[in-house]
């Protein structure tokens, strides 16, 4: 190991303090998006009068948390061992090793006669506890709970009803926000449940931390109502210290139809309700437009539509519009239509009917391809009509209605969409409702926010009729395998899956129970709920897109923590490897991802401070000692990482040093790089006999310059058939420079480095076969070269003599080897 | 010594000096005449007038050691006075060595030269080979060369090219399967050749190319073979190439 990993990181907090807002705009490419986004909206979900998921799977599996005496609701698990080495878990160990932060995720809860609210907190991290003090913001002021020190990858809840019921405290909406220290926010994530059982509805928002808004301070949603009735607000948190003014905007038909401008107190929260423009949306949606003075981040808004008659709700996202992705399509993973397979246990006589509405939130036309790709496998992807959408407006796309004309298979049930804008940069936000046609409720599924990335981390449960379901698309070139880890109260259940370029697979978490496949260790699926990861094996180079849906036979909705948005990397570390060559190291770059874990990929890409001292050539570095000193050489790399929580992609550094040693006295060795033999034919017939070889002779290693390096032979006779007037075959002890070229018999041989120049030859001006009287001979014999009083070389030198003509004369060919 | 070890290098090295052409043979194993060496004992000095000068001196040898040693000082600038040089050569071998010092420069028309040398049938054989060498150890593998290569080591008329393309062709690198195809081919038919030169260069390049599928071809030539010096070296061949095997 040559330097250390961790050392001369830039800390990517200090970075992005000190980058504007238009540095920021240019280093970073979006790589992921509307995954992460899920955590920016407020979930609404439609339940029956049973308990909602995070209720069974809080009383199954954990305790509700009343502020009073809130402890953990998930022990810890066994942690898989992240590192395969000392070395990694010391460089891991370092990245941790920064200095934590205070971090802030808000969320909204409602708990007035009809809605208890509940916050689930998770902690990501697989390898670290988070402490998390809950607060409740309210008209009043901020009121702090009790903190909570949460073991790896456990959930606990907090029961909010309760919360403000000991506090004597009257409101029925407001935020909760859960504060943490940590080296990076990523480590927890934290939601709301909201559950009206009376009416079916069940709401989930996700906390939004304000460090993951970094690029604007737009930020716009699209909707659309199915039917008369549908109701819905907007959600909007100020998360800063100062009042902020929000111009909310309404579109109709891509034309601003009414603009209002509220204001809301530091850290407070606000309602708009939207019902009037969801009654204008029916057509073709209608747009939402929040704009707000300040830093990105300062607002945080999130919205809703329901209908409790029919149980229909879904959530609204709001997406920052100053974002860039390198691709800018938008996906889902769970397009469903019609009836579905039994296996997935979807209520009986449920038949989806699947809907996107999208806007374009350009200035200009754009045309959006969907793409349709089906889980069954065999069809390839299905690109659907283009739709040419002008600018501000919003259209729909009716994808049962596609399948009805025919342009989607009729035995399309479960796919993956993705839209396809034909712009290059973000162009468009939508959302995607699949809901049962007859009751026109049962929305189920997330919304178009599956972006590549390389892993996420989320909740399951299969307890009772709950069903966990994931899908994955690879949509990298290269193949890619899943590691699912479900972690539960003891245990822990890893599986990989084999996920090739372009495919979809779905991994139905109750079948893997109920048809009791092992696992990689041979271990069976005895829980029923828990935390879950899935991620890639590729490092940053996997880019799958996860989605998640949890589901029970009766209650429609996934209930519970979405998909954690992002698993991103907090820092990379660059290091150096020995390899079997003194004067080579292997270059690796370490990525450190908020959820604990470390990957690690070859350092391709590294510049060096002085390339003549250490070079690069793909991920491995050499050093070239030149003189009696040793030399340190700064090496550096700038890789993309997935960077937060929208999964953007930003510049990380890595650095270190290698230290390139004084030189040695003398090459370590000498080995024959080519032969090249001298033609007879070319000096007859001044020659008769002749001639041999021109051997060049490199000198070792070759990393370090050896010209002018004095070596000598030392050439002895080992045998010899020729008889003694060929005289002495076996005589030399030149001395050689190295890096010397020369001449010999009309040939140049040019100036090499490392090399040298050995000849051995043997000429007459008869042929000394035919003189002799004998057809042909042979002699061997010894070299050494030596270096500084050491032989660094040992060959065998052969002369054949054999006879041969030249223009019918009879010549002496002299055939010399070097081995 | 040094003296002595000089003076027999220079002797054997460079030119067919009369005590070369003496009936006594003479052998050495050590280094080749410095480019330095052999200007200064034409009494050229190493400036670089001089050198440009020396360009047109009357003697081929001194022509091709001025352009060679320009090309060692990277002396760029006067690439158009040995270009002059090349244009005026008329001696076949002066030209092909004039134009690797071009090459060695980064002459595009350096190259050209020593690929028509390659291309040209009517050119000396070990000419051709000397050419192609030059290319390759410039790191410039011609295709042109490799084929001229190819030609010479499947005609039966001249052994002694035959054996140098033998010799040569071990050495290239970038060949297509169909190349390395061809040239193994060749190989084992010049391993038949009636000519022991020829048979022993072929058995050499067997070992150099490292391809165990002709320990066979050489075990069956070792088992042919009527000359005992031959089929030494042969036996040595085989026993390189079986240890390539084992590696």
């Amino acid at each position: 190991m040559q330097a250390t990993r961790a050392a001369t990181h830039e800390r990517r907090e200090q970075a992005n303090n000190v980058r504007t807002g238009l540095e920021l705009e240019r280093q970073k490419t979006m790589r992921l998006s509307l995954n992460s986004a899920l955590s920016s909206v407020l979930l609404f979900a439609v339940i029956p009068p049973a308990l909602s998921a995070a209720q069974t799977l809080r009383n199954a599996k954990t305790k509700t948390v009343p502020n009073r005496a809130q402890h953990l609701a998930l022990p810890v698990a066994d942690v898989t061992p992240l590192t395969a080495t000392a070395n990694r878990e010391a460089a891991a160990r370092a990245a941790n090793a920064r200095p934590a932060t205070m971090h802030e995720r808000f969320a909204t809860f409602l708990a007035d006669r009809n809605f208890q609210s509940y916050l689930v907190l998770q902690n990501l991290r697989l390898d670290a506890h988070v402490t998390v003090t809950p607060v409740l913001v309210l008209s009043r002021g901020e009121i702090s709970l009790a903190p909570i020190n949460m073991p790896p990858h456990t959930t606990t809840t907090v029961d909010i009803n309760d919360a403000l019921a000991v506090h004597g405290v009257a409101d029925t909406r407001g935020a909760v926000v859960a504060r943490y220290s940590f080296n990076t926010y990523g480590a927890l994530s934290a939601v709301v449940e909201s559950a009206d059982p009376a009416h079916r509805i069940f709401l989930t928002s996700v906390g939004q931390s304000p460090e993951e808004f970094w690029y604007g301070t737009t930020l716009d949603a699209v909707v659309w109502a199915p039917e008369e009735g549908t109701e819905g607000f907007i959600s909007m948190i100020n998360t800063s210290a100062d009042p902020k003014s929000v111009e909310i905007s309404f579109f109709v038909n891509g034309r601003s139809k009414e603009t209002q401008e509220i204001e809301i107190a530091p850290r407070q929260h606000r309602m708009l309700r939207i019902d009037s423009l969801l009654k204008r949306s029916h057509d073709e949606g209608a747009g939402i437009r929040l704009a707000f003075t300040g830093k990105p981040g300062d607002i945080v808004a999130e919205g809703a539509l329901l209908k409790k008659q029919t149980g229909f709700s879904k959530y609204i996202h709001f997406a920052d519009t100053a974002l860039h992705f390198p691709s800018n399509s938008l996906r889902t993973n769970f397009l469903l239509l019609g009836t579905q397979p039994l296996a997935d246990g979807f209520p009986a006589q449920t038949s989806f009917r699947s809907v996107a509405v999208l806007r374009n939130i350009d200035p200009v036309p754009i045309q959006v391809t969907p793409v349709v790709k089906s889980l069954s496998g065999g069809a390839p992807e299905i690109s659907l009509k283009p739709i040419t959408v002008a600018a501000g407006e919003t259209r729909i796309i009716d994808f049962s209605q596609e399948q009805r004309a025919g342009n989607l298979p009729g035995d399309f049930s479960q796919g993956s969409v993705k839209l396809v804008p034909d712009s290059d940069h973000n162009s468009i936000v939508a959302e995607l409702l699949n809901f049962n046609e007859a009751s026109r409720g049962y929305v189920v599924g997330s919304s178009f926010s599956a972006h590549p990335s390389r892993a996420t981390g989320s909740i399951w449960r299969i307890d009772g009729s709950f069903q966990t379901t994931i899908v994955i698309e690879n949509t990298a070139k290269q193949a890619d395998q899943v590691t699912l880890k479900l972690f539960s109260d003891n245990d822990t259940y890893e599986k990989t899956f084999a996920v090739p370029s372009g495919s979809l697979i779905k991994i139905n978490v109750k079948d893997l129970q109920q048809s009791r496949i092992p696992d990689k260790n041979g271990k069976l699926l005895l829980a029923t709920s828990g935390t879950l990861s899935l991620s890639g094996k590729n490092g940053s180079h996997s880019a799958l897109a996860f989605d998640k849906l949890i589901h029970s036979a009766d209650e429609a909705e996934y209930v519970g923590l979405l998909a954690n948005p992002c698993n991103y990397v907090t820092d990379i570390s660059l290091f150096l490897d020995s390899t079997s060559d003194q004067y080579s190291f292997d270059g690796f770059v370490d990525a450190f991802w908020t959820d604990g874990s470390v990957t690690e990929d070859g350092a391709f890409g590294m510049t060096s401070g002085n390339n003549s001292l250490a070079s690069i050539d793909g991920n491995v570095v050499t050093v070239h000692p030149v003189d009696g000193s040793s030399h340190n050489v700064g090496l550096s790399i700038t890789e993309v990482e997935t960077a937060c929580d929208i999964c953007s992609g930003d510049n990380f550094f890595g650095n270190t040093q290698v230290t390139v040693p004084p030189k040695p006295a003398c090459p370590t060795s000498v080995t024959k790089s080519s032969t090249t033999t001298l033609s007879l034919a070319s000096q007859f017939p001044g020659l008769k006999t002749g001639i041999g070889i021109v051997a060049s002779m490199q000198t070792n290693p070759t990393n370090i310059n050896w010209n002018n390096t004095q070596i000598t032979e030392a050439v002895s006779q080992s045998s010899n058939s020729c008889p003694s007037s060929f005289g002495s075959l076996c005589s030399g002890s030149d001395t050689f420079t190295v890096g010397t070229g020369g001449s010999t018999f009309g040939q140049n041989f040019a100036a090499t480095q490392n090399i040298f120049y050995d000849q051995h030859v043997t000429t007459s001006g008869v042929s000394i076969l035919d003189s002799a009287g004998i057809n042909s001979c042979q002699a061997t014999c010894a070299q050494t070269y030596s270096c500084g009083g050491n032989v660094i070389g040992n060959f065998t030198i052969n002369r054949s003599f054999t006879k041969g003509t030249i223009q019918n004369t009879p010549v002496t060919n002299v055939t010399v080897t070097k081995q | 010594m040094f003296v002595l070890c000089f003076a027999m290098t220079f002797i054997l090295g460079f030119a067919i000096s009369p005590a070369a052409q003496t009936r006594t043979p003479g052998s050495s194993n050590g280094r080749l005449t410095t480019i330095d060496e052999a200007l200064r004992s034409h009494h050229i000095e190493l400036t670089r007038p001089a050198l440009v000068k020396a360009l047109r001196n009357e003697d081929a040898e001194v022509r091709s050691l001025a352009a060679q040693k320009l090309a060692e000082q990277n002396a760029t600038e006067t690439i158009p006075a040995i270009l002059d040089s090349l244009t005026a050569e008329t001696r076949p071998e002066t030209r092909v060595n004039i134009a690797f010092s071009l090459a060695q420069l980064g002459e595009t028309r350096g190259f050209n030269a020593l690929q028509d040398t390659c291309r040209d049938p009517g050119m000396r054989p070990d000419l051709r080979v000397e050419a192609a060498r030059y290319m390759h150890d410039l790191n410039h593998e011609d295709a042109i060369c490799r084929s001229a290569l190819v030609d010479m080591l499947q005609s039966p008329a001249d052994p002694d090219a035959r054996a140098q393309a033998a010799s040569l062709l071990p050495r290239f690198q970038d060949l297509s399967p169909q190349e390395s195809r061809k040239i193994f081919q060749g190989v084992l038919k010049a391993l038949e050749a009636p000519e022991p030169t020829v048979r022993l260069a072929a058995s050499h390049a067997l070992s150099e190319i490292g391809d165990k599928s002709a320990i066979s071809n050489l075990q069956k030539a070792v088992a042919n073979e009527q000359d005992k010096a031959v089929r030494s070296q042969l036996q040595m061949d085989l026993q390189e190439l079986q240890q390539k095997k084992n590696q």
